[in-house]
């Protein structure tokens, strides 16, 4: 192995990413009646500054975060972090000293700090919210939606970059798939490969899942569907088990998501390959419509049944959103119910990973995810996954 | 489960002394400590939703999760909430685990203006308080258990940071080493990063600052070689200075930096004073370099946990 970062074909503006986005935040203030938004979510300080701390577990994230204050009137963010060599220069925003939101001296300090006006937050510590119970704020939830639904294209070349160097990685690590081996081990090779090719690091654990053959036979579910993910262990992979896969990693703070399903030894028989078209088959009926007007009614109606179920698991959906968060609007086929879906109407820059579940009870299933960002007549895909091992070649 | 069963009388006493009825937590570190439960790790910051619940008058834990994989078998599959896309859901899950209880006073470990509001619908008659602050007090001296949970994960720390020290060389990158740390925390059987592994070489001077997870406890370490001799020897002197009764503000200059460490980070501010119990990380960042130990607080002074 070697530690030779990618090349990316297309291109990306880092400075154009920064400025449209933020200008995008600024007009989506005006569209709520908002003055002031503070952000403490880290994937909102980014899409707004710029700003990205190290990754780190949630508490160490929790503790280091950055903060970051942007106003209606489209001056530069302030950004409050104890790194400002991460703050890009691009906005001219105005770097302070890192607020410590988890006590009150820090929560007071960033009150003090804030324009007047009407105020939205995305989430509070207790102390903050204490301070700034006389302000009411507002959930920010409508003006950062708004702003992030429709990617640019920046926005949707990091995706495209973070896919390229999770895929990489997995391509080289298939070798490495086979009985005996464990999850955990598997885990270790795959951030090691993500790390060499640039990453920054992993998301979330890597999910390596052994299905059993019936929704009974596995763990226990409380909605009844096929329960997934499950945490990665020790117990090593036997021949012929069915893995289900779930990565994430990130570039400039974008999330890949990569999903695919191994037949550990690779005797892939004529019931995987079925399971393998069926999937194929979802994701071909759901691409069929997609395209900018299409609800997200549409697309589980064109979805449809497969062995007699809808063909994604009850807790979850059949596509969600990607970008500086890994799952984020739009939601399709969630338990927000039809209703919802149909309010979904799909326009160029937004993003949908689909993620449909064949599973046959009994006999195991099928699941992977497909990237694609709505175009003006239609879609692009961000992601690139192979299924030759199962005798399809597209 | 010896050590959860001691968390969760440690935070009833607590809720009991506070007047908190019922304790609402986002946090996965506060989750695990009341609940035991193992689910799946995800970097960074997430906003404030309740998954999971502690009934101060039952001792009930009740959980979001999906399945009973990694759930602690005292929690029972009826106690399991399952996901929701819908936050008014996961607002009247918390509600649904108090029933038949009194409710007047709601803790919670973060909050947002959505849930704030989905709260106060659910439980009209009560008073939303800080259950950060109860946690982080009632987290902060350890439990026998938690110390040997702490002890393993600095040994899983320790043993892939040697990884590192084999691989470092001429023409070796920081991005390389980092991978050898992940890739050996990996063959121990660890998947769960403290943090992404912090590491510059420059010229063939390395600095290394790494840390895992193991069952959620913390193993944070830190070193510079060659020439680490001077941040060590900061280290020490800060370490030195440790024992019950002092205050974190007095262990070493401003270049020291105490944190503290349990089911991950855990936060200390330099008017704490530290109690027999407590688990420190405790380093030096400065010149390019960086040292630091993971030590636990003794009757007497320190004991330091990690080695290399």
């Amino acid at each position: 192995m070697s530690d030779q970062t990618l090349s990316f074909s297309g291109s990306l503006d880092r400075a154009r990413m920064v400025r449209e986005r933020h200008a995008r935040l600024v007009d989506a203030l005006a569209g709520e009646e908002l003055d002031v938004l503070v952000l403490l979510g880290q994937g909102n300080v980014n899409y707004a500054t710029g700003a990205r701390m190290p990754d780190a577990d949630q508490a160490q994230a929790l503790h280091h975060r950055a903060v970051a204050v942007v106003t209606a009137d489209g001056t530069p963010p302030v950004v409050f972090t104890s790194a400002p060599e991460r703050v890009p220069t691009d906005l001219g925003a105005d770097v302070r000293p890192r607020l410590d939101l988890e006590w009150e001296a820090g929560a007071a300090q960033l009150r003090d700090a804030l324009p007047p006006g009407r105020l939205a937050v995305d989430d509070l510590t207790v102390p903050l919210w204490q301070a700034l119970a006389d302000r009411d704020p507002q959930d920010a939830s409508g003006a950062l939606g708004a702003a992030k639904l429709c990617k640019t294209a920046d926005e949707l070349e990091c995706i495209r970059r973070a896919q390229a160097v999770n895929e990489a990685a997995i391509t080289e690590l298939e070798g490495a798939v086979a009985p005996g081996v464990t999850g955990t081990e598997l885990t270790g090779h795959f951030v090691r490969r993500i790390l060499e090719l640039g990453a920054s690091g992993s998301t979330v654990d890597p999910v390596w899942q052994v299905m059993a053959s019936s929704i009974a036979a596995g763990p226990f579910s409380a909605t009844g569907d096929l329960v997934f993910p499950t945490v990665t262990t020790q117990q090593p992979f036997q021949a012929g088990d069915v893995v289900f896969v779930d990565t994430g990693i990130h570039y400039e703070g974008y999330q890949s998501d990569y999903g695919h399903t191994w037949v550990v030894g690779g005797d892939i028989d004529a019931r995987h390959r079925e399971h393998c078209q069926r999937w194929l088959d979802t994701v071909d009926a759901v691409l069929e419509v997609t395209k900018p007007g299409a609800t997200g009614r549409d697309l589980t109606r064109a979805a449809g049944e497969v062995y007699g179920r809808r063909p994604w698991l009850a807790h979850l959906y059949l596509a969600h959103g990607t970008g500086t968060e890994s799952a984020e609007m739009p939601f399709v086929g969630t338990d927000l119910g039809e209703e919802f879906d149909a309010s979904i109407v799909l326009a160029p820059g937004m993003v949908l990973v689909l993620e449909p579940v064949i599973w046959d009870d009994g006999r195991s299933g099928f699941r992977s995810e497909h990237i694609i960002a709505v175009t003006d007549d239609g879609f692009d895909s961000l992601s690139h996954l192979r299924y030759e091992a199962y005798g399809v070649d597209r | 489960m010896a050590s959860t069963a001691e968390h969760q009388t440690r935070t009833r006493a607590a809720m009991a002394d506070a007047g908190v009825d019922v304790l609402l937590l986002g946090r996965e570190g506060n989750a695990r400590y009341v609940s035991g439960a193992n689910r799946l790790w995800l970097a960074g910051t997430r906003p404030f939703a309740p998954s999971c619940v502690l009934v101060g008058e039952t001792g009930a834990v009740h959980l979001l999760s999906v399945t009973d994989d990694g759930v602690p078998p005292e929690i029972p599959t009826a106690r399991l909430y399952p996901i929701s896309w819908n936050p008014l859901n996961l607002a009247a899950a918390a509600a649904a685990a108090t029933a038949g209880t009194t409710v007047r006073r709601v803790a919670v470990d973060g909050i947002s203006p959505l849930f704030a509001g989905l709260l106060h619908g659910v439980f009209p008659d009560a008073e939303l308080v800080d259950g950060e602050s109860l946690l982080r007090a009632v987290r902060r001296v350890k439990t026998r258990d938690d110390v040997s949970a702490i002890r393993a994960a600095v040994g899983v720390a320790d043993a892939a940071f040697q990884a590192v020290v084999a691989t470092a060389g001429p023409g070796v990158s920081a991005a390389t080493l980092a991978g050898v740390f992940a890739q050996r925390m990996g063959e121990l059987g660890v998947t769960t990063p403290a943090f992404a592994p912090v590491i510059t070489v420059a010229a063939d001077r390395v600095a290394a600052r790494v840390g895992v997870l193991l069952d959620g406890w913390a193993g944070i370490l830190a070193r510079t070689w060659p020439g680490g001799e001077p941040l060590a020897a900061a280290v020490a002197g800060a370490v030195g200075a440790v024992r019950p009764g002092v205050p974190v503000a007095e262990l070493g200059d401003d270049t020291v930096t105490v944190d503290g460490v349990g089911l991950g980070h855990e936060e200390l501010i330099g008017a704490d004073v530290l109690e027999a119990g407590m688990v420190l990380f405790v380093g030096v960042e400065r010149d390019g370099g960086c040292w630091g130990d993971t030590v636990l607080v003794t009757e007497t002074g320190a004991e330091v946990l990690t080695s290399g």
